[in-house]
C-alpha cells in the first residue's frame, strides 16, 4: 500500500470539473485508489463520492492506493491534485 | 385572480400558459419480486442513458464554457459515474425496491452530504443533484419531453422548477415569460432568464390544477404578480403600464452601458445602495458599477434567530457571485435607533439615536460582531470586499475594531479556514467623525459620507420626528460645510470619498456633490439611471460653480430655493 499527503492549491477547491479530472486519472490505473480528507475516505474513481469530501483550497488530503501500479497511481494522482487550479 | 411571486427578471408579458412539468414524479415504494429485479436494473440503465442523451443534446446547443454549459456538464459527469450506477443497482437488489426508489435514496444521501459541507457552491450542487434525481424518476415513470418545437408565439411557461438543461432547450423566441413555484434570485433560472431578457417570476405559489394549458395570463414583473384570466379593464390597465414601463425604460436604458461622466468628461463612480440579494441581482439592469453600501442588517430583519457564521458566509458568497468582481462595499451590522431586529434582544434606551447603535453595539457585543467579520473575511477569499463601519467617532474605536479583526483572522487560521484581505473604510456620519477624520485616515482605504445621519446629528434633530421636518432639511449649510471639510481632508490624505446618503440619489443635488469633489456616489437602484442622466447632461465647470455658490449660502431656505431653481 502506498500513500501521500498533498495540499489543495486550486483557488476554488476541487469541485465538479477538476474532480472529474482526478477521477479520470484514477480510473486509468488498475489498482484501488482512495482519497482521505476531513476524516472521510472515498474511492478516487467515483465523482459522486469525491464531491462530498469538501476539497477546499488549503485542505490536506491523503491519496492511498493498493494493488497493481499503486506507487505510480499515488504519484500521478497526488501530482494532479497539486497542479489543478 | 392573481398570485404574487418574486420578480427576478422584470417586465410585463402577455401570453398563454404552458405547463412544462413532468407531474410523473410519484415513487412507488412497494417491494419488487426477486425475479423482476433485473428488469429494474435494466430500466435504471435506460433512464441514465436517456437523460444523458438529452443533456448532451441540450449541451450541443450551447456555447462551451458558459456557466450554463458547465452546470449541464456537471450533471453529465454524474450520469457517467459507473460507481454511482453500481451503488444504485446494488440498492435495488439489496432492498428489493424499484429503480426509482433506489435513485431517490442514493441521490438523497448525496444531496444531504453536499448540503452539509461548508461551501455555498456545493450547497447549490445539492439542489442540482436532487433535481437530476427527480428527472431520472420522471423518465422511469415514462415522462416524455414536451415537443417544444410546436410552441406557439407568446407562451408563458409555468413549472415547478426548470434545470439549466431544460432552459437551454426552450425556444426563447416564443417564450414571453417564465413562472416557477420554486427558486429565488440566485437560482440558475433567475440568472438565465435575466440574461435572456425574459420576464420571470419565481417562488410563485400558483395552483397548477387551477390553470389549464392555454389560459390567458399576464406576468406582471413590475409589481410581482401573475394575473390569471384578466378581465378587459385589467388588460387595459396592464397594457398601458407595459407601454409606460417600456418607454421610460428604453429612454433610460440607453444610458446603461455609457460611462458615468459629465458632458466634458469628468468621470464619477456611480454605485448602488442595496439591502438584499434580490437588489444585487438587479444591478446589471441599471448598469451599476458596484455596491457602495450593502446594509447587512436587512438580512436579519425577517429572521428570529441570528444567522451563524456559515449562513452569513454563504450569504456573502452568494452576493459576491452575483457581483462578479465589481466593487462590493459591506457596512457592518448597523442596529439600534430606528432599526430594531426581532432576533436581537431589544434595548430600552431613553434616547436610542444617541444610544448603543452602529459599531457601539458591535463593540458591546463582540461575539456578534466577530461572527459577521469572520463570515466576511472568509467570503473575501472568493472576491474583493470593502468593509465599512457605521457610527464611528474616535480613532480608538477603530483600533478596537481592528483588534477584533486580527483576532478573527487568528481564529480562522487556527481552524484552517481560508480568508481574504479587505479594504477598510468608515461611514462618516457624526460631526465628531468629521472633526477627528485626520487621525483615522492613515488606517483607511476609503470613506463614505452618510448624510442622513450626519444631518440628524449636526442639526440635533431626530429624523423620525415629524414635528422636526424644518429642523431636518435634506440640505443645510452646516452639513454642506461639513461635507466639504470631509472631502478636503480625505483628498489631502489621498483617500477616496464616497457619499451614500439620500442626497446622492437626488438628480438635482448629485452634480453639486460632484462639484464639491465627491469621487463616487452610491444611490438607490431606482434612482441610478436618473442620476446618471443628470450627470451626463452637465459640464463639470457648472458643477464646480454650483458647489461654490451653494457653499456661500447661509440660510436653509436660500439653499433649498437655489437647488430647486437648478434645472
Amino acid at each position: 500500500m502506498y500513500e501521500k499527503v498533498v495540499t489543495i492549491t486550486a483557488e476554488h477547491g476541487i469541485h465538479t470539473r477538476p474532480a472529474a479530472l482526478v477521477v479520470k486519472k484514477a480510473r486509468s490505473f488498475p489498482c484501488e485508489i482512495w482519497v482521505q480528507c476531513n476524516g472521510k475516505e472515498v474511492s478516487a474513481k467515483s465523482l459522486f463520492k469525491l464531491q462530498t469530501l469538501g476539497l477546499y483550497k488549503g485542505v490536506s488530503v491523503k491519496v492511498i492506493a493498493k494493488g497493481e501500479q499503486a506507487q505510480q497511481a499515488v504519484q500521478e494522482v497526488s501530482e494532479l491534485i497539486i497542479t489543478l487550479s | 385572480m392573481s398570485v404574487t411571486g418574486i420578480v427576478v427578471s422584470p417586465g410585463i408579458a402577455f401570453g398563454k400558459v404552458l405547463h412544462l412539468n413532468f407531474y410523473h414524479e410519484k415513487v412507488d415504494y412497494r417491494l419488487i419480486p426477486t425475479n423482476q429485479l433485473s428488469d429494474e436494473s435494466k430500466r435504471l440503465k435506460q433512464a441514465f442513458a436517456n437523460q444523458k442523451q438529452y443533456l448532451e443534446q441540450s449541451l450541443s446547443k450551447l456555447e462551451t464554457d458558459s456557466t450554463h454549459a458547465s452546470l449541464i456538464e456537471a450533471d453529465l459527469l454524474l450520469l457517467e459515474d459507473e460507481d454511482l450506477i453500481l451503488e444504485i443497482d446494488a440498492t435495488i437488489s439489496k432492498l428489493q425496491v424499484s429503480a426509482a426508489v433506489a435513485i431517490e435514496r442514493i441521490f438523497g444521501h448525496q444531496a444531504d452530504e453536499l448540503a452539509a459541507l461548508d461551501d455555498p457552491y456545493l450547497a447549490n450542487r445539492a439542489e442540482d443533484v436532487l433535481c437530476l434525481s427527480r428527472r431520472l424518476i420522471a423518465r422511469l415513470n415514462g415522462a416524455q419531453h414536451i415537443n417544444l418545437s410546436q410552441l406557439q408565439q407568446d407562451t408563458i411557461i409555468l413549472a415547478a422548477d426548470l434545470t439549466p438543461a431544460e432552459f437551454a432547450m426552450l425556444p426563447l423566441e416564443h417564450i414571453a415569460g417564465i413562472v416557477l413555484n420554486t427558486g429565488g434570485v440566485t437560482s440558475h433560472t433567475a440568472i438565465l432568464a435575466r440574461n435572456a431578457g425574459i420576464p420571470a417570476l419565481l417562488s410563485c405559489q400558483y395552483e397548477p390544477a387551477n390553470i389549464a394549458n392555454g389560459t390567458e395570463v399576464v406576468l406582471n414583473g413590475v409589481d410581482g404578480e401573475l394575473v390569471i384570466a384578466p378581465n378587459q379593464a385589467k388588460i387595459a390597465a396592464l397594457s398601458s403600464l407595459k407601454q409606460q414601463d417600456e418607454a421610460r425604460k428604453q429612454q433610460l436604458l440607453m444610458l446603461k452601458d455609457l460611462p458615468t461622466q459629465t458632458r466634458d468628461g469628468k468621470a464619477i463612480g456611480l454605485l448602488a445602495n442595496v439591502g438584499s440579494l434580490n437588489d444585487i441581482s438587479h444591478l446589471a439592469d441599471v448598469g451599476a458599477e458596484g455596491i457602495g453600501l450593502f446594509r447587512t442588517e436587512f438580512m436579519l430583519m425577517n429572521t428570529n434567530t441570528l444567522p451563524d457564521e456559515k449562513a452569513q458566509y454563504h450569504f456573502y458568497c452568494d452576493a459576491l457571485h452575483l457581483m462578479a468582481g465589481k466593487t462590493f462595499t459591506i457596512r457592518t451590522l448597523d442596529v439600534g435607533a430606528d432599526k430594531e431586529l426581532p432576533c436581537l434582544a431589544s434595548m430600552q434606551e431613553d434616547n436610542p439615536a444617541l444610544g448603543l447603535r452602529g459599531i457601539r453595539y458591535s463593540l458591546a457585543h463582540p461575539e456578534l460582531f466577530k461572527t459577521q467579520i469572520k463570515a466576511i473575511l472568509r467570503a473575501a477569499n472568493h472576491g474583493p470586499i470593502r468593509l465599512m463601519f457605521p457610527m464611528i467617532n474616535q480613532v480608538e474605536e477603530l483600533d478596537a475594531l481592528f483588534e477584533h479583526i486580527e483576532q478573527c483572522k487568528a481564529q480562522l487560521t487556527e481552524q484552517e479556514k481560508g480568508f481574504g484581505e479587505l479594504s477598510y473604510g468608515i461611514v462618516v456620519e457624526t460631526p465628531s467623525a468629521v472633526l477627528n477624520l485626520q487621525s483615522m485616515l492613515p488606517s483607511l482605504d476609503f470613506i463614505s459620507i452618510g448624510t442622513n445621519d450626519l444631518t440628524q446629528y449636526t442639526m440635533a434633530a431626530d429624523r423620525t420626528n415629524p414635528a422636526l421636518t424644518k429642523q431636518y432639511p435634506s440640505l443645510s449649510p452646516a452639513v454642506l460645510t461639513l461635507v466639504q471639510h470631509t472631502i478636503d481632508i480625505a483628498h489631502q490624505n489621498k483617500v477616496r470619498v464616497s457619499l451614500c446618503g439620500e442626497l446622492a440619489s437626488d438628480p438635482k443635488i448629485a452634480p453639486l456633490l460632484v462639484g464639491m469633489g465627491i469621487d463616487e456616489l452610491s444611490v438607490n437602484l431606482s434612482a441610478l439611471l436618473e442620476v446618471k442622466s443628470a450627470l451626463r447632461n452637465i459640464n463639470y465647470q457648472t458643477c464646480l460653480s454650483q458647489a461654490q455658490h451653494a457653499l456661500k449660502l447661509t440660510r436653509i431656505d436660500e439653499l433649498t430655493h437655489y437647488i430647486n431653481g437648478i434645472n
